[in-house]
């Protein structure tokens, strides 16, 4: 996928999944990726905080879906055809996370990331681990176990 | 791995037989030298196999340690030595410390346990020196009888779970289940016992690998059977010490026994996992019913199926659940010790008596209960039982009495602790939490006692005059109803002052599947546990309605009121404005109980009752007071499941409305009831609110906008075939420019006969309130007065004013029927000074001539000292005399007895009805309702007339 580096599949590259939220262009690593569904159907959960999007039924589990466009600060979008569930698998823990469209998959060096650049505003510093410039493109890369944790956090201070 | 895997087992199994010692072993210091001699061979082989699979393990320091306990143990048997409770006190040491070192056993061998063993062999010299000379014994108190119920007790003889060891190691039951289990026992230790190149040992191995491929083992289980039966035989004689003692027990034990059931033991997280499984089967049966109950394809074959599977589920279902069930008497068990060793600590007499330990509940709720079970039992002991010198003060006996009680009731779990200590005293406990500002003064002065005696659940409140290292954890009593809040139950808490205290606990049975009534609220289905459940209401706005008491919403229901929440307003899911009217006008109730909270849910529907499997929610939300969970009905979506208590909480009501019966009120009786008025509240615009009486409402109407045409300038609705003469607000009344969405509402009434709409551009409630209406504020022509509801000044229309000023025609036709009025004379009783103003304004306007009275007395005064009053118009709810005491006055003398009366009402209900006209009125009329009041009048003064003319 990326041509500066023939050595994809190298266990040293960062293998990840990215995809649009707003105006932003977000990874996160494929391992932590279990599936992409189209359950967009959300059943609202009273009472809870607003980066919390509601619950969904997978496939006889009750998982969590976060609103990143809240967790992040960006302009909710209106659901499309294209809006995807990214079901994040951390450590056991399953969260989902509602996203305007699933992009590509992308192997880079983990040289290639660099560290979060500091105009980023405190509350989504937390979750971003670094951006990648690809192209034209910046592609922000997702702390995982930071999102697993977001809405605990979020739900604290609400 | 193979010698690591035994290790784990023989933890497991220690661990099992160490529970039950504990009791074991009180229950033989209560009985002393009458012991029960299966009870101390029950113990005495528990602690045999664990000294033999400890010596077989290399596990020196328990073998050593179980040896000596054994021993005595050994002697009780043989009646060589008596159980008094120093010794007991030393075996339960022994045992406290086998199970230390148990738990961890990769460093027992390091343990010294020398003294401890020292100690436990004196106890042996008492045989051969007789009664030993002891100073003090070390514990204080007498023996604490620990009283099982018989079932209980039979438990207690047969091991309560027949794992042993030896029916594990064969996984073969049908075989082994017909020999005499404890010889097996026996042979278990010996052959743990016997060396390490001892044949057996192979076998043993041999078979532990064979358990995984069974079909292979067959041959195996029963060379091992085979095995074993020789080695019962060989043990038995080896057994030269006490052999015949022993057999003779064992023999006593084995008749008494039923055969005991086969068992084996299966990991939890099997039974997890089976318990999902079945969770998912319920799930797929409950979709797999709906589909086939909507087809059209529905046969009676696949009904039967259906029929089938169904039965099928709920067994399975019910047979998993079954097999996570645990008697309660597994908590209960430790808490004798607690006791025991409480007591001696602090110089009180305490006796623990136990019911129910039988009660079976879910594993996950036995092991939940435990902590704060712990920490009541303590508090009991520690804050509840007084001294002795303070006991016998007080006329109590010095022993002071915990009694620990569990029981089903009603698919629930009731466990109660009851002690007849010093009791709470309220006011004690409100000066405390005043004082350390948990309540503020006035809170406090406005408690209830029982609302006092929850005190001690609040955060921050600790009872105990000084921190005691007992009850002092720093776990609150907050903490233990948090925490039994948590597995879907509850405390409540009675105390009577010096005579002592109860405390009760609910519990469900099982937390995994939740039989709940499935209801609906803005478009979202919720779950309810049925267990919160106590009935289902729809109020009807007659003997159940929903009304309004100074602030609050309540449901009337039997004579009770019981406070109304709205899950909407709790849920805070917002929902679209174009509400369905149905919704809006919802009196769909459900009514909750939360420990001692009763309250009514207001929900949109009540849709279905549905066995649900409890699905936990994700850390995110697993903080969440309101819910207790979610779970996955049958379509598949996902719904939340209401926490009663969080509900409760979330609504203020918590504890307060624990007064059901204070709140208790004759309907014939309602103070002032006729203050409430069941309005309509419509906005015209931001500014401009309006309220209609209810009562003169036929019905509400939503409409889209383009069903309204113009007619000659005037708005009509098509309308089932016809057309609706629709009148706006705005025709009359200064407003600003209406608001008006997709959709309107129309609200339909009848003057003389014929159905007039209004247009209600947004219809925002309809509900009961308790409103003063200043009558004098407006002087539009339409608006019968004005009034503040929710902080926002609401105009009540006079909906026949309305009519008057913009349809006069309607009314022309009316005043040429009427007949002349010669200034007839009518009096007005009525209390609510508005009422009374806009009838005597409406009758005025008709040309009667009106006398007024504020209540029923002052209306017989007024009759008496007014000579020639035509009629009488009565409110029914007055002070002092109200209008069905003064029909009867009126009746009753003869100067009166023909005088036509119309009682007014806004609670016309068939009970009230019917006592008005056995009093003697003649009509009821509605307040509001001008255009029917008036020709009532007319027409009852006109027969009255006619009648005296005639005579």
């Amino acid at each position: 996928m990326d041509n500066n580096h023939p050595h994809q599949h190298a266990p040293s590259m960062l293998q990840l999944v990215t995809f649009g939220v707003g105006d932003c262009l977000l990874g996160v690593e494929i391992e932590h990726v279990q599936e992409i569904n189209r359950q967009l159907e959300l059943t609202p959960v009273p009472g809870a905080p607003n980066s919390i999007r509601g619950v969904i039924n997978l496939r006889g589990d009750v998982v969590t879906v976060l609103d990143l466009h809240c967790l992040l600060g960006l302009t909710t979008p209106d659901r499309s055809r294209t809006s995807r569930n990214l079901i994040l698998n951390i450590g056991g823990e399953r969260v989902g996370v509602l996203v305007d469209h699933v992009s590509d998959i992308l192997a880079i060096s983990p040289d290639a990331i660099s560290r979060r650049p500091p105009n980023l505003s405190q509350v989504d510093r937390r979750y971003v681990r670094g951006v990648h410039l690809r192209d034209e493109a910046v592609v922000v890369i997702l702390d995982s176990h930071a999102l697993a944790t977001a809405a605990t956090d979020a739900s604290q201070v609400a | 791995m193979d010698e690591e895997q035994l290790v784990i087992e023989f933890v497991d199994e220690a661990r099992e037989h160490l529970a039950d010692i504990e009791a074991q072993l009180l229950q033989i210091e209560a009985l002393g030298a009458d012991f029960d001699d299966d009870l101390v061979n029950t113990v005495f082989r528990a602690i045999h196999s664990i000294k033999g699979a400890a010596g077989f393990l290399g596990l020196q320091t328990i073998n050593r340690l179980s040896h000596s306990l054994e021993n005595v143990l050994g002697k009780f048997r043989e009646h060589k030595i008596i159980p008094d409770p120093y010794n007991i006190d030393v075996l339960l040491k022994g045992a406290d410390r086998l199970r230390s070192l148990n738990e961890n056993v990769g460093e027992s061998n390091d343990e010294d346990v020398k003294e401890l063993v020292v100690r436990i062999d004196a106890i042996l010299e008492e045989e051969t020196k007789g009664k030993p000379a002891r100073n003090t014994p070390s514990v204080l108190t007498g023996p604490i009888a620990a009283k099982p119920t018989k079932a209980s007790e039979k438990k207690g003889k047969a091991p309560r779970k027949p794992r042993t060891p030896a029916t594990r190691k064969s996984k073969a039951p049908a075989p082994l289940s017909t020999d005499d289990p404890s010889g097996l026992d026996e042979a278990e230790a010996a052959l743990a016992c016997s060396a390490h190149n001892d044949p057996l040992t192979d076998f043993d191995t041999e078979n532990r690998s064979g358990i995984e491929v069974a079909d292979d083992c067959i041959t195996t289980v029963d060379q091992t059977v085979h095995s074993v039966g020789e080695e019962i035989q060989q043990e038995q004689a080896h057994e030269s010490d006490h052999a015949d003692d022993h057999r003779k027990a064992t023999a006593k034990a084995a008749s008494k026994r039923t055969t005991p059931e086969a068992s084996i033991r299966v990991g939890v997280r099997v039974l997890d996992r089976l318990m999902n499984l079945a969770g998912e089967l319920v799930l797929s049966r409950n979709q797999l019913l709906r589909t086939i109950g909507n087809s059209r394809t529905r046969t009676a074959a696949l009904d039967s199926i259906a029929a089938g599977l169904d039965q099928v589920t709920t067994e399975l279902q019910e047979t998993i659940m079954q097999t996570r069930m645990q008697p309660i008497g597994n908590v209960f068990g430790k808490f004798p010790r607690v006791i025991r060793d409480l007591s001696s600590q602090l110089g009180k007499q305490v006796r623990l008596e136990m019911e129910g330990n039988e009660v079976e509940v879910d594993k996950t709720i036995v092991e939940a209960i435990a902590d704060p079970l712990t920490h009541l039992i303590r508090n009991s002991a520690d804050h509840g039982i007084e001294k002795p010198e303070v006991r016998r003060a007080a006329g109590k006996p010095d022993e002071g009495l915990v009694n620990l009680r569990a029981s089903h009731q009603a698919g629930k779990v009731v466990i109660e602790i009851i002690d007849d200590g010093a009791g709470m005293d309220a006011a004690t406990l409100r000066r405390k939490a005043v004082e350390k500002g948990v309540i503020t003064a006035e809170q406090a002065d406005s408690m209830s006692n029982r609302e006092s005696l929850c005190l001690i659940f609040a955060p921050g409140f600790s009872t105990a005059e000084k921190i005691t290292d007992v009850s002092g954890r720093g776990v609150g009593m907050d903490v233990v109803r948090t925490n039994i809040e948590k597995l879907g139950g509850s405390v409540e808490i009675d105390s009577v002052f010096r005579k002592g205290t109860t405390i009760r606990i609910t519990l469900p049975l099982t937390l995994a599947i939740v039989p709940s009534m499935i209801v609906a609220s803005a478009g979202h289905r919720y779950a309810l546990p049925q267990t919160n459940i106590v009935e289902l209401v729809r109020a009807d706005g007659q003997e159940k309605r929903i009304e309004w008491v100074s602030g609050a919403e309540v449901l009337r229901l039997r004579g009770n009121l019981i406070p109304l929440v709205r899950l909407r307003n709790i849920l805070g899911v917002h929902e679209s404005t174009d509400a369905e009217l149905a919704e809006v006008h919802t009196d769909q109730v459900v009514v909750i109980e939360s420990g001692a909270t009763r309250f009514a849910l207001a929900v949109d529907q009540v849709l279905d009752s549905e066995e649900i499997v409890v699905k936990p929610l994700g850390r995110h939300l697993n903080h969440l007071s309101l819910l207790a969970g979610a779970t996955i009905l049958g379509d598949g979506r996902v719904a939340m499941i209401l926490d009663a208590a969080g509900v409760a909480s979330q609504a203020s009501l918590a504890s307060e409305s624990d007064e059901a019966d204070e709140n208790t009120v004759n309907d014939t009786n309602a103070e002032a009831a006729e203050d409430y008025h069941r309005l309509v509240l419509l906005s015209h615009s931001a500014n401009d609110r309006f309220a209609v009486s209810m009562d003169v409402v036929s019905r509400i109407e939503r409409v889209r906008a383009d069903q309204i045409d113009a007619v000659g300038g005037r708005r009509v609705l098509q309308y089932r075939g016809g057309t609706l003469p629709l009148i706006g607000i705005e025709e009359s009344l200064q407003v600003g420019p209406a608001e008006i969405g997709s959709r309107q509402f129309i609200i339909v009434f009848q003057v003389f006969g014929r159905e007039i709409g209004l247009i209600a551009p947004q219809l925002e409630d309809i509900r009961h309130c308790r409103v003063d209406i200043d009558g004098d504020a407006c002087n539009e022509r339409g608006v019968a007065g004005v009034t503040v509801v929710d902080g926002r000044t609401t105009r009540l229309l006079d909906l026949y004013g309305l009519c008057e000023v913009l349809r006069p025609e309607w009314f022309e036709e009316f005043k040429k029927k009427r007949p002349v009025v010669d200034r007839n004379k009518v009096l007005v009783c009525e209390d609510s000074g508005f009422f009374r103003s806009f009838l005597i304004r409406t009758l005025r306007e008709e040309g009667y001539e009106i006398f007024e009275a504020e209540d029923g007395e002052y209306g017989w005064e007024a009759l008496q000292s007014n000579p020639g009053i035509d009629m009488v118009v009565t409110d029914v709810e007055m002070p002092r005399l109200d209008g069905f005491g003064l029909t009867e006055r009126i009746r009753a003398d003869e100067r009166f007895k023909k005088l036509p009366v119309i009682a007014l009402t806004s609670l016309a209900d068939d009970a009230s009805i019917a006592r008005g006209h056995s009093v003697g009125v003649n009509e009821y009329q509605v307040k509001m309702n001008k255009p029917a009041l008036l020709g009532s009048i007319s027409r009852l003064i006109g027969t009255s007339k006619s009648k005296s003319n005639n005579s």
